[in-house]
């Protein structure tokens, strides 16, 4: 066992190194650079020569990826050129923002859906589960820009029940539990949005899964004897 | 299986790096203003005259107060401004987006500041002798000013300032090095440990020599934010920007207000600085808070935030504030103009007759309508309506749409209408292929209205939808016709990188002996008035020749909360150098 997965981890270098490669030149090969994109008017060939000196945007391609991927596997990431601080920094402040909405999204998303798709399994052909289907499928249909901008017209401006947007009260300082209420109340909006789209697709495979365990020998047996 | 996992770990892969090129490509549009840009225009308006769009001076005025939100009321001592998000680099050295400028604005103060029209006005600096030959520049500072630790500010500090800029190692958006200061090259290439053309006179007296007399140079050396030596110096030697780098989200300056949280993504507050040397500002904090394009018209509306910086101008968004009542709308032509470029290398193009022709035949008044509807205007110079250097419009070709015309130089040009209906010339057929940045919604509407046009003259425009960057690439590598950008402005009129034979933004091959000859001329004068003639003959050398098919110059807007009045603004100054001002009813 153990030199099963020693076998498998080393095996997975090639592949791991081979799609670093192709991302680095994914992004290395496409037209233009940072220095391009600010598309300053202002800016004279010298300057623009010195900047690419200073972020090492100068160097041969495959010279570039050996001091990236040496950078990597020191745990350096280097320096955002937009935020001018370390990469892990801006990762550190912004990961987590997403990180709570999906996780929360996805426990919602599980929840709501086996209860949902199971009792509509099990109601099969009644109103409740012809009726849960058709609201599946609407909610599926949805385009998210529209749900979402619609939902913040009707809660964040109409009725003023949940805030427009950020994830905090602008200003507060709130802390403790009077903190988690204030990111609740922001995360909302998003969630329930979010909640909204991904949940049909599941609810279909819960009911359609409970529906062939349902239909199998044994539990008609189960069910016969009662 | 292992196969499968790779498979699907590259899939994933894959994914994960078109996500990351799609967040890239936002900060194009945030690029700072007075350095830059490469506007991707947003739905928006035009008709002729500014007067038509808002009031004589820009405003559009509440209508009915009563109307202000309670939730904005009740912020008493707070005013909350909405813009886009910030890059949390808080100092006036290293920032680059627009966003990041407005805050270093109220957080540092300038040697001198730009005025309403453009010109330069005192600050830090309380007047400025320039010398007769135009070498040496002596800026007299006040003695009231302190950063907001209590130290006071001193000549010490703007000479650190100035050895930032030029560090070897710096990577900012600004360039000093243009203003030529003597012993520049040795300090940034070489081993001198100072910059020689800095002499500290006294604490309050600093000298800069340059090695050429150019009309810029009082900007490039005079409109920066002063950072004090005392705290980002610590330990600076040539070469060694990381203290300072470190503390980008701790800044300390001697501006309106002073730092006091900064939350990414969501808000950085600031409070007023009591002891600022032009006054404490009225109102006691000050929030900038992150809003999005989706949102920013709720955002007012509710009271959520109190002013908005970004709101695109466009015919539905200007009535719907109007709707609201409460809110003063400031309207100002934006400081940048949208361009047609043509590539000057090919032969085709090297005939002024035959862009002459194309702009006769292209309806630009029609183009703009259609994407800004009255919020931009046509534009035929490349410089802004309100600059002091723009000529009487009188004195320049308004190129109005006129087929009959644009055939006659056509005809004159040689180029024969065949058999099918197209012009050729030595054989050659007229082809214009048109690399247009996809999506952007002028490039949506020059493409029908050229191609339409263009057929009647007998040329057939082919356009190809692409990436922004591959665009810029095409245009580097001179593999295109024509195509659509478009270039901001500063208070400088001063074109020479785009259109002077070896301009460095110059990669269309553009060339023009007389045109050279007057921005030679501009850059070396320094009286106002005889720059102005310079320019106006420019301006009427470059309308007469164009470069470029100059299309329009657009508006920008401040939406304000009317519960807040004392703001004065122009193209060249922004919200947040007139926020110290503002006051609460």
């Amino acid at each position: 066992m153990k030199q099963f997965v020693i076998r498998r981890l080393i095996q997975s270098i090639p592949t791991l190194l081979g799609a670093s490669i192709l991302i680095f030149l994914i992004f290395a090969l496409a037209p233009g650079d940072y220095i391009t994109a600010q598309g300053n008017p202002n800016l004279t060939e010298e300057r623009a020569a010195e900047l690419r000196a200073i972020y090492g945007l100068d160097k041969p391609l495959p010279e570039r990826y050996i001091i990236w991927m040496g950078n990597f596997l020191k745990g350096e990431l280097g320096d955002s050129l937009l935020f001018k601080q370390p990469v892990k920094d801006v990762l550190k402040t912004f990961i987590w923002n997403s990180f709570i909405i999906a996780l929360a999204v996805l426990v919602l998303q599980w929840t709501i859906a086996s209860v949902v798709g199971i009792f509509a399994a099990i109601k099969q052909y009644s109103i409740y589960d012809s009726l849960v289907t058709l609201l599946v499928f609407l909610a599926m249909s949805l385009p998210s820009f529209f749900i979402g901008l619609l939902f913040l017209k009707l809660f964040a401006v109409d009725y003023q029940i949940f805030p427009l947007g950020g994830k905090i009260t602008t200003g507060s300082n709130y802390t403790g539990l009077a903190y988690v209420w204030d990111v609740m109340k922001h995360m909302a909006l998003p969630v329930i949005v979010l909640t909204l789209l991904s949940i049909g697709g599941l609810t279909r495979y819960f009911r359609t899964n409970m529906l062939e365990v349902i239909k199998q020998d044994y539990v008609r047996t189960a069910r016969a004897k009662a | 299986m292992k196969k499968k996992i790779s498979l699907v770990l590259l899939g994933l892969l894959l994914i994960v790096s078109l996500f990351l090129t799609a967040c890239t490509k936002s900060p194009s549009d945030t690029t700072e203003p007075d350095t830059t840009d490469t506007e991707q225009a947003s739905e928006e308006e035009a008709e002729d005259l500014s007067t038509q769009v808002a009031g004589e001076d820009g405003w559009i005025r509440a209508t009915d107060k009563s109307k202000i939100p309670a939730s904005s009321k009740k912020r008493t001592d707070t005013i909350i401004v909405g813009m886009g998000e910030t890059q949390g680099i808080f100092n006036p050295i290293f920032y680059s987006t627009t966003y990041d400028r407005y805050v270093n604005d109220v957080l540092f103060s300038k040697l001198v500041e730009v005025d309403l029209d453009g010109g330069y006005i005192p600050a830090i600096a309380k007047s400025w002798d320039i010398s007769e030959d135009g070498l040496t520049y002596t800026f007299h500072l006040r003695d009231d000013v302190h950063f907001s630790d209590g130290t006071p500010l001193t000549a010490k500090d703007v000479e650190f300032t100035y050895h930032v800029y030029l560090d070897p190692t710096y990577d900012g958006q600004s360039d000093l090095s243009k203003a030529v200061i003597k012993g520049t090259d040795a300090y940034k290439n070489g081993d001198a440990e100072r910059i020689e053309g800095i002499t500290i006179v006294d604490d309050h007296t600093i000298q800069i020599d340059v090695e050429e007399s150019r009309s810029p140079t009082l900007g490039l050396i005079g409109a920066l934010g002063i950072v004090p030596k005392h705290y980002y110096g610590e330990n600076y030697s040539k070469g060694n920007l990381s203290h300072m780098q470190s503390l980008h989200q701790k800044p300390l300056g001697s501006g309106a207000y002073v730092f006091e949280r900064y939350i990414p993504g969501q808000e950085v507050r600031l409070v007023a600085n009591e002891a600022y040397w032009k006054g404490a500002p009225n109102i006691k904090n000050l929030i900038f808070k992150s809003t999005t394009n989706e949102t920013d018209i709720q955002m007012i509306q509710t009271g959520e935030t109190d002013f908005e910086e970004g709101i695109s101008v466009n015919r539905d968004n200007v009535d719907l504030l109007k709707t609201f009542g409460f809110v003063d709308m400031n309207l100002l032509p934006n400081n940048g103009y949208g361009y047609i470029a043509f590539n000057h290398n090919l032969p085709k193009f090297q005939d002024k007759r035959v862009r002459q022709a194309l702009t006769y035949g292209l309806n630009r008044e029609d183009i703009v309508y259609a994407v800004f509807q009255e919020y931009a205007d046509v534009l035929n110079i490349p410089q802004s309506r309100v600059s002091w250097a723009y000529p009487a419009e009188e004195d320049i070709n308004q190129y109005e749409f006129d087929l009959e015309k644009a055939n006659a130089l056509l005809d004159e040009a040689g180029w024969e209408v065949g058999s099918d209906g197209y012009r050729y010339k030595d054989g050659e057929k007229f082809v214009i292929y048109f690399a247009a940045t996809s999506p952007n919604v002028v490039n949506d509407a020059i493409i029908p209205y050229a191609t339409e046009s263009y057929k009647e003259l007998g040329i057939e425009f082919i356009p190809e939808q692409l990436e922004f960057n591959a665009v810029v690439q095409k245009k580097q590598s001179g593999d295109f016709d024509m195509l659509f950008l478009a270039w901001g402005l500063t208070n400088e009129p001063d074109p020479t990188n785009l259109f002077h034979t070896t301009g460095s933004q110059n990669d269309l091959g553009y060339s023009n002996p007389e045109a050279d000859r007057l921005m030679e001329a501009g850059l070396k004068e320094l009286d106002r008035e005889k720059l102005k003639q310079i320019y106006h003959e420019l301006y009427q050398v470059l309308n007469d020749d164009l470069p470029y098919i100059f299309m329009y110059q657009r508006y920008n807007m401040n939406t304000i909360n009317s519960r807040i009045q004392g703001f004065d603004f122009s193209p060249y100054r922004y919200f947040s150098e007139s926020i110290y001002m503002a006051e609460m009813e």
